[in-house]
């Protein structure tokens, strides 16, 4: 683990008040606080550790402008929390008048108990889980005629396309399923058993809420905030009795995603020290490690691009494999072509396509300025080469 | 509820009331929305406390649910004015809002969109000392169905660059974003809606140190100034219906830009953009 992942997660121990006291509080600083700063972005924490500095933490060695500006996170956060408290308000309002039932999910779900603030856990939307594809479009009814209208498509994923109230600016995601591939209907039934009342909605108990944590992170897509994700499942984890997780094991063997929720809790535990379950290495682990240490950092693929340049952008390819892929001897020969996107450190869209081989892949990725060729199964090497050439 | 020390009821947007309950936290919503609510509108009501800690500031809540944490109490204000500027916007369902300034003299207003930084607040300060009604330095309301423009009832912001033009005595607040801050409350408040017809011309105020000295009017073409409109609307043109409509009308007004060296030209200027019709 880098010393800047070391000291993050040591933080966030403390806060969530996780694993042996030796573990928390301020470890030795690291000495790179702009990777620090980046994975602290990127994980979607700098309210979080922002407003702790505002209730008084203290965090060793901080460079004085990066205090500020995770204050000024934490107050860009509570204005968007002031709002979106209110129209979540309206949003439950609607949905109840409409006698429809849901199952507030994700960050709706934790940051009523998880948080001490409101502000603290970013979000960008409110996952809803309905009973049926039939009521998730009652509910979409419902909320067009509040005011709510089609954000973007997402043809094909396992909740509706996002809605957004184009007044408070509140997007809805509307879920029929859970994961992708979905989870058959006598598993989602067996989860919607596990609904609770919760302030003025609903969310699973406490054993069920784990577990979708657990699968949602599994179903990631690659630039969703997974340190912190790993985080909340610990501090979730921490709350359950032994027969509370008795209960939860019990659930993910009913739903049939035992293996998953292991190989997650495994980490989370690794990370946060909250019980957890032992799992063997897996493809599935070995991308969420790498994906950890991801963000403003060359990775193992992006090392020695010049100027670290391509870097994220390199991640964001990999992390669209499939886990699975990640290691295995491909047998067959095939290209795929990624089209790059814009990543959060602002670089132009390019475009990456994978060379699979027998026992080699070879990522081919191109910028405006070049053109690298990693083989990430035959070592480190990495080339770069003008752009304009063979393609390769 | 009566007004006392320690509660302040303020409007923050068109249909939107606000509460602040105890001290410290009313003194400086006070300060930051210094216009008090009149009488009992049908629109929502949003209620703060502060959750006091020992060494001052504390934990801000908002009916009742815990927000963030605060510091210490030179952060309270520009907390509360980021909060209540956003509730205002984003819970004004039908309404327009334009980053702009809004300032008049007797029944005829100017509207004053730029960019953050262009020296809005400044120039409304500028313009309030000699005079003028001050309807807002950040936010205008519009409401297409009413054809009435509402103020945002607001003090002026100032950031440290303006503090030389406002009294030496006066409390500082801190933003970790921008820095030290005061607020100003006119004298000249309006806190009532405005027809529509009474914004007569629209100037965009560009500070500029080397500008002449005497300052200079530039003409506008309405192309340009739609296009400007649109960048300041906010939530874009998508937020409401009529937004576009709206835009068209501001643009048929006298357009113009405003290019000066400081008070008190910007004064002499904007006068002559809110007189000359043409």
């Amino acid at each position: 683990m880098s010393p800047e992942l070391a000291h993050l997660t040591a933080l966030l121990r403390t806060i969530f008040d996780l694993g042996a006291e030796d573990d928390r509080g301020s470890p030795p600083p690291p000495s790179d606080w702009h990777r620090w700063a980046a994975l602290v972005e990127s994980n979607r924490l700098s309210p979080l550790l922002g407003n702790r500095l505002s209730a008084g933490m203290r965090i060793t060695g901080m460079p004085e402008a990066l205090a500020r500006e995770l204050a000024a996170a934490a107050a860009e956060e509570a204005r968007e929390a002031a709002v979106r408290e209110v129209a979540l308000a309206g949003l439950r309002a609607t949905l109840r008048a409409a006698g429809l039932d849901w199952i507030e999910l994700k960050g709706v779900a934790v940051a009523a108990d998880l948080y001490a603030a409101r502000c603290e856990r970013a979000m960008t939307d409110a996952d809803l889980l309905l009973p049926s594809p039939e009521a998730c479009l009652a509910a979409g009814e419902s909320l067009a005629g509040a005011g709510f209208r089609i954000a973007r498509d997402m043809p094909g994923h396992h909740h509706l396309a996002p809605l957004r109230d184009h007044s408070t600016l509140l997007a809805v995601e509307l879920h029929h399923n859970l994961t992708a591939p979905p989870l058959s209907p006598a598993h989602l039934e067996t989860l919607w058993a596990r609904r609770v009342p919760a302030g003025e909605g609903w969310r699973f108990d406490d054993p069920a809420r784990l577990l979708h944590h657990a699968l949602h992170i599994a179903n990631d897509p690659v630039d969703t905030p997974l340190l912190r994700n790993l985080v909340e499942c610990g501090a979730l984890a921490a709350r359950l009795g032994a027969e509370a997780w008795e209960d939860l094991e019990r659930l993910a063997e009913q739903v049939g995603r035992r293996g998953i929720l292991d190989e997650v809790m495994s980490l989370a535990s690794e990370l946060t020290g909250c019980p957890g379950m032992k799992a063997a290495p897996s493809p599935l682990t070995f991308w969420m490690r790498r994906r950890l240490e991801w963000h403003g950092h060359p990775t193992r693929l992006g090392r020695g691009a010049p100027g670290g340049e391509g870097t994220g952008d390199l991640a964001h390819a990999e992390g669209r494999l499939p886990p699975a892929w990640i290691g295995a001897p491909a047998a067959l020969c095939s290209v795929l072509t990624l089209r790059g996107r814009k990543t959060g450190a602002g670089r132009q869209p390019l475009r990456a396509g994978l060379s699979v081989g027998a026992g080699s892949a070879t990522l081919v990725h191109r910028t405006d300025t070049g053109r690298c060729i990693c083989s990430p199964a035959g070592g480190d090497r990495l080339d770069h080469r003008p752009a304009g050439g063979d393609p390769g | 509820m009566p007004v006392t020390a320690t509660f302040h009821e303020a409007t923050l947007g068109p249909d939107l009331v606000s509460e602040w309950r105890g001290d410290p936290l009313a003194a400086a919503a006070r300060e930051v929305f210094p216009v008090a609510a009149a009488g009992s509108p049908a629109g929502r009501r949003v209620g703060f406390h502060l959750q006091p800690a020992p060494g001052g500031g504390g934990v801000l809540r908002m009916d009742g649910t815990p927000l963030c944490s605060v510091p210490a109490d030179t952060h309270l204000a520009p907390l509360i004015e980021k909060i209540g500027s956003v509730l205002a916007v984003r819970l004004a369902p039908g309404w327009l809002v334009l980053h702009a300034g809004l300032m008049g003299i007797g029944d005829r207003f100017l509207l004053l969109p730029a960019e953050r930084r262009s020296g809005k607040s400044t120039l409304c300060l500028a313009l309030a000392r000699h005079g003028w009604t001050y309807a807002g330095d950040d936010l205008v309301f519009f409401h297409p169905g009413r054809r009435v423009f509402h103020p945002f009832c607001k003090a002026l912001t100032l950031k440290e660059g303006s503090f030389p033009l406002l009294p030496a005595e006066g409390k500082v607040h801190f933003d970790p974003a921008r820095g030290p801050i005061r607020y100003f409350a006119p004298e000249h408040q309006c806190d009532s809606a405005i027809p529509a017809g009474r914004v007569v011309a629209l100037a965009t105020p560009l500070f500029d140190p080397a500008s002449p000295p005497e300052g200079e009017i530039r003409p506008l073409a309405p192309e340009l100034a739609a296009l400007s409109l649109v960048q300041q609307l906010v939530g874009g043109a998508a937020r409401g219906e009529g937004a576009l409509e709206w835009i068209r009308e501001l643009c048929a007004l006298p357009c113009r830009i405003l290019r000066h060296p400081g008070a008190p030209v910007s004064v002499q200027l904007a006068r002559r953009c809110l007189e000359e019709r043409t």
